[in-house]
């Protein structure tokens, strides 16, 4: 393995060669049956959950590519348009400087729609078989288009779409021309709108014999980075019931996601609408989706640097005196469960031992000055906390590491590496809380860096505390709040906090089933890389912590430890259970 | 009875516009100025919740008995935190002035959104204005800013982007690594310059180092990342070094420019800015800064630049 690189590298899907997205996507546990239907749908999930991935994915374009190199056939009925927001024209405020609301979003509008066709055009570019279908027929497109949109286009382009490009990219430019001159007023007159222009573009390329009955999935990513007047009109379009030509896939982050208000005042609804995914999974064991995706992924990065048929448990093997201790406990829990509920009681002593054998290696561990041994592949899928990116990072360093000590060969990744990699990334989290999360988030005030730290920190006392207990939850590292309505204030401001820790990708929230039946509930997942600097275990159990309110509050802003009571725990429903008979 | 009526003529006045913080060298500097460029007029923008407000208070204060004890003529230039209120009031000041006046604009303690509006509307009204900067004579070890606000493209300065290209982020790189990140987390570019200040002035050695840059780099998905010199205390202010990557990539991608590094590249941005109005000028406002960051007063820049539609350095 001359000239190896690092399988690992992570890479926003965005800055990625088309075959690089082929190459690294896995199919299986994914999305695609929800992109490729005919419904409005939001894909909601922080930064690395794979919502750019997902959709490019998904596009056309590389549909195609794929079908190309399986020498298949490629069916045009969905047709996916990939419009990337997360651009210097959506950054652009000069919008803001106009009085008139009405006006500003005309512009706001106008910039999305030329963002659209253009991705439209140039989608429908790349596919030699529909230039070839629409020059085969007699409907000369050009004139058609002139006519509705009242415009001349370039004849000397290669074909319509690029010519459509063109002139989107020439509208582009004036507009841009335009709203940058000295007035503050400037307004571009000749605004567009989906309408006037995307309506009528859909009717006529529909005139093409292969995308007579073709639905284009149109896929707006990073939604977040849209101002409020390009929300407002893309939710009107979403409203908009008659979903046979077109529909909307929209991705965003979590925080800070887009209302649901249309241009008219008026608003979208869920399930009636549109219908929100959550890219981001709960991961508990080797069963969930999430744990089978990341070996899959891991896997087919190993396949690319010629590792073919290397397991990821094999690749990142684990530490054998930490294989052994496990076993040891899981014996002795068995014993202690026998003796507990007798040994005809299988599901009870099987359910005391997941509950408690590692909580029991962790506590005998506590006593020593050492970390344990973080190693093992279900170790590295634990820290990820559910986040492609975060499955990546780590794997990226360790092999950094193992090809400095070993540059002709990399074939494995020992534990030794592994736990210092683990730890030394762990540290690092820790520092950046230490240091005040104001010194990197926007809109954080010294302040609440403070709290958010004395947050974390007093919860891994609580966790760290709850492990060592006699108690029935003792691995449990997901919480709930409790008494909301009761402080609805300090509520409100535990949120601000907690949205802040989000935005890092410090704490996650996942929909579980309440102990009320039939209700949902928010549960709150703290990044589990935050675990192994402390000595704590990040595989966590199938259980959350129910916090109150005033006490998050007395840790975050008193910087008061967390009180312990068996009351706190339940478990709950975040995905199958191990023991579901 | 034929009465002749003889036009006054205008007696051209030195004015000179400052944005006074918590520093030191606010008011070290001011004083430099007005008694070397005989100055007539000073336009003070003041913010109304400023940061560090009890120095800052302190220093206007000084500034402006300063005045009143040398007979210059002081007009405050309130200014809020709205962006958009800011380049109003800026406007209407500047578009106000009398052209045939000279202009010194001094940059010192003056953020760079207000030093590019103030050159943007500079440039509508006069032929020529003198920079006026003041380095410090030393830099703190501790933290400098903190709370960052969102990066922002600044109004009229957001280039002319054109679509299905890539974006490339310059950056040029300061004392804070987290803003470097901050930036290229939030732009999230297809490849990243990083243009690093050169010498040992100010420990410039050990705190803005390419390694220092680079791990803030880390885990944002960007591998894509090049590092280029710039010295932007020569005489073009390190213009060179901005405008040849450019122009080694005109056409290639769509650029976004920050200056997150010596106050004075701010100014060569901007030149960048008027060579190329397709690139996009950003900056990244906080809302504390070190009290302590930096102390005293040592060299001083200063030069003219005239505006044939773009400034000439």
């Amino acid at each position: 393995m001359n000239n190896i690189i690092n399988p690992f590298e992570y890479e926003g899907a965005n800055n990625l060669p088309d075959n690089d997205i082929i190459g690294y996507y896995i199919e299986d546990y994914n999305f695609s049956r929800f992109i490729q239907s005919t419904k409005n749908i939001f894909l909601i999930g922080e930064r690395g959950s794979g919502k750019t991935m997902t959709l490019l994915y998904n596009s056309f374009k590389i549909q195609h590519k794929i079908a190309n190199q399986k020498s298949e056939s490629i069916s045009f009925d969905k047709i996916g348009i990939h419009v990337p927001c997360n651009t210097p024209l959506f950054h652009k405020k000069e919008y803001l400087l106009l009085n008139d609301d009405f006006k500003k979003s005309i512009i706001c509008e106008h910039y999305l729609v030329l963002s659209i066709l253009y991705a439209i055009a140039d989608t429908l570019s790349e596919i030699p078989e529909i230039i070839e279908s629409s020059k085969s027929q007699k409907l000369d497109f050009f004139s058609e288009i002139e006519y509705i949109w009242g415009i001349d286009l370039d004849h000397n382009a290669i074909n319509f779409f690029e010519s459509i490009k063109r002139y989107v990219n020439k509208e582009m430019i004036a507009t841009q021309k335009k709203i940058n001159t000295y007035n503050s007023d400037a307004f571009y007159e000749n605004a567009l709108s989906f309408s006037s222009s995307i309506m009528p573009f859909f009717t006529l390329i529909r005139k093409i014999s292969l995308l007579q009955s073709s639905h284009f999935l149109i896929m707006i990513d990073d939604a977040h980075d849209m101002n409020k007047y390009q929300i407002q009109t893309l939710n009107s379009w979403i409203a908009y019931r008659d979903h046979s030509i077109f529909s909307f896939k929209v991705a965003t982050a979590k925080v800070n996601r887009p209302v649901f208000i249309t241009s008219t005042g008026g608003s979208i609804l869920e399930g009636h609408d549109f219908i929100t995914v959550d890219m981001e999974r709960a991961y508990q064991n080797e069963e969930t989706d999430f744990f089978k995706l990341a070996k899959k992924i891991i896997e087919r990065r190993l396949e690319n640097i010629g590792l073919i048929g290397v397991t990821a448990e094999e690749f990142f093997p684990v530490n054998e005196s930490f294989s052994k201790d496990i076993e040891k406990y899981k014996a002795i829990a068995k014993q202690q469960a026998e003796e507990k509920y007798g040994t005809n009681a299988i599901k009870s002593v099987q359910d005391y031992i997941y509950k408690y054998h590692r909580a029991m290696y962790f506590r005998e561990r506590s006593a020593k000055a050492n970390k344990p041994p973080y190693s093992g592949f279900e170790t590295i899928v634990d820290i990820s906390t559910g986040i492609v990116r975060n499955l990546l990072d780590p794997c990226y360093w360790m092999f950094d590491n193992a090809l400095n000590n070993n540059k002709a060969n990399v074939s494995q990744i020992s534990p030794k590496i592994q736990t210092q990699i683990i730890v030394e990334r762990s540290q690092r989290m820790w520092d950046v809380l230490r240091n005040g999360l104001d010194k990197i988030i926007d809109n954080c005030t010294i302040e609440q860096g403070k709290q958010i730290f004395q947050l974390f920190e007093n919860l891994m006392i609580l966790f760290s505390k709850r492990l060592v207990s006699d108690i029935s939850e003792p691995r449990a590292i997901v919480f709930s709040i409790s008494q909301k309505d009761t402080h609805p204030e300090l509520y409100k401001e535990i949120i601000s906090l907690i949205d802040l820790a989000r935005k890092v990708q410090f704490i996650y929230t996942r929909i579980g089933n309440a102990k009320d039946k039939g209700k949902q509930e928010i549960y709150y997942v703290p990044n589990r890389l935050l675990f192994p600097s402390l000595g704590l275990d990040p595989h966590g159990q199938y259980s959350r912590v129910s916090l109150k309110v005033s006490d998050i509050w007395n840790a975050a802003v008193n910087n008061k430890q967390f009180p312990i009571n068996e009351e706190t725990s339940a478990s709950i429903n975040l995905q199958k259970t191990l023991f579901d008979e | 009875m034929l009465v002749l009526i003889f036009k006054k003529p205008y007696l051209m006045n030195n004015i000179l516009f400052i944005y006074p913080s918590w520093e030191e060298r606010a008011f070290l500097g001011f004083k430099k100025d007005v008694e070397y460029y005989k100055i007539h007029t000073v336009y003070i923008i003041r913010k109304a919740k400023s940061l560090n407000i009890e120095k800052t208070s302190f220093y206007l204060k000084k500034i402006e008995e300063y005045c009143a004890s040398q007979n210059i003529q002081a007009r405050f230039i309130d200014i809020e935190t709205n962006g958009v209120v800011i380049w109003n009031i800026l406007k209407e000041y500047i578009s106000g002035l009398n052209r045939e006046d000279n202009v010194f604009l001094d940059i010192t303690t003056m953020s760079r959104n207000i030093i590019w509006a103030s050159l943007f509307f500079f440039r509508e009204a006069f032929k020529h204005i003198t920079i006026l900067y003041h380095k410090p004579s030393s830099y703190s070890d501790t933290w400098i800013s903190k709370e960052p606000e969102t990066p922002r493209l600044l109004f009229k300065h957001s280039g002319i982007i054109e679509l299905g290209l890539p974006t490339y982020l310059i950056i040029i790189t300061g004392y804070d690594p987290e803003r470097t990140r901050q930036v290229l987390g939030y732009y999230e570019p297809q490849k990243v310059f990083l243009v690093i200040q050169t010498g040992d002035q100010l420990n410039n050695n050990i705190k803005n180092t390419k390694e220092l840059h680079l791990s803030a780099c880390d885990n944002v998905g960007i591998s894509d990342i090049e590092i280029k010199p710039i010295d932007s205390y020569n005489d073009n202010f390190g213009f060179n070094s901005i405008n040849n990557i450019i122009m080694a990539n005109k056409g290639k991608a769509n650029f976004i420019l920050t200056s997150l590094g010596p106050k004075l590249s701010a100014i060569s941005a901007y030149q960048c800015y008027l060579e190329h109005p397709e690139i996009a000028l950003s900056y990244l406002p906080c809302k504390e800064y070190n009290v302590d960051y930096c102390h005293g007063i040592g060299d001083c820049f200063s030069k003219t630049i005239q505006f044939d539609n773009k400034l000439n350095l």
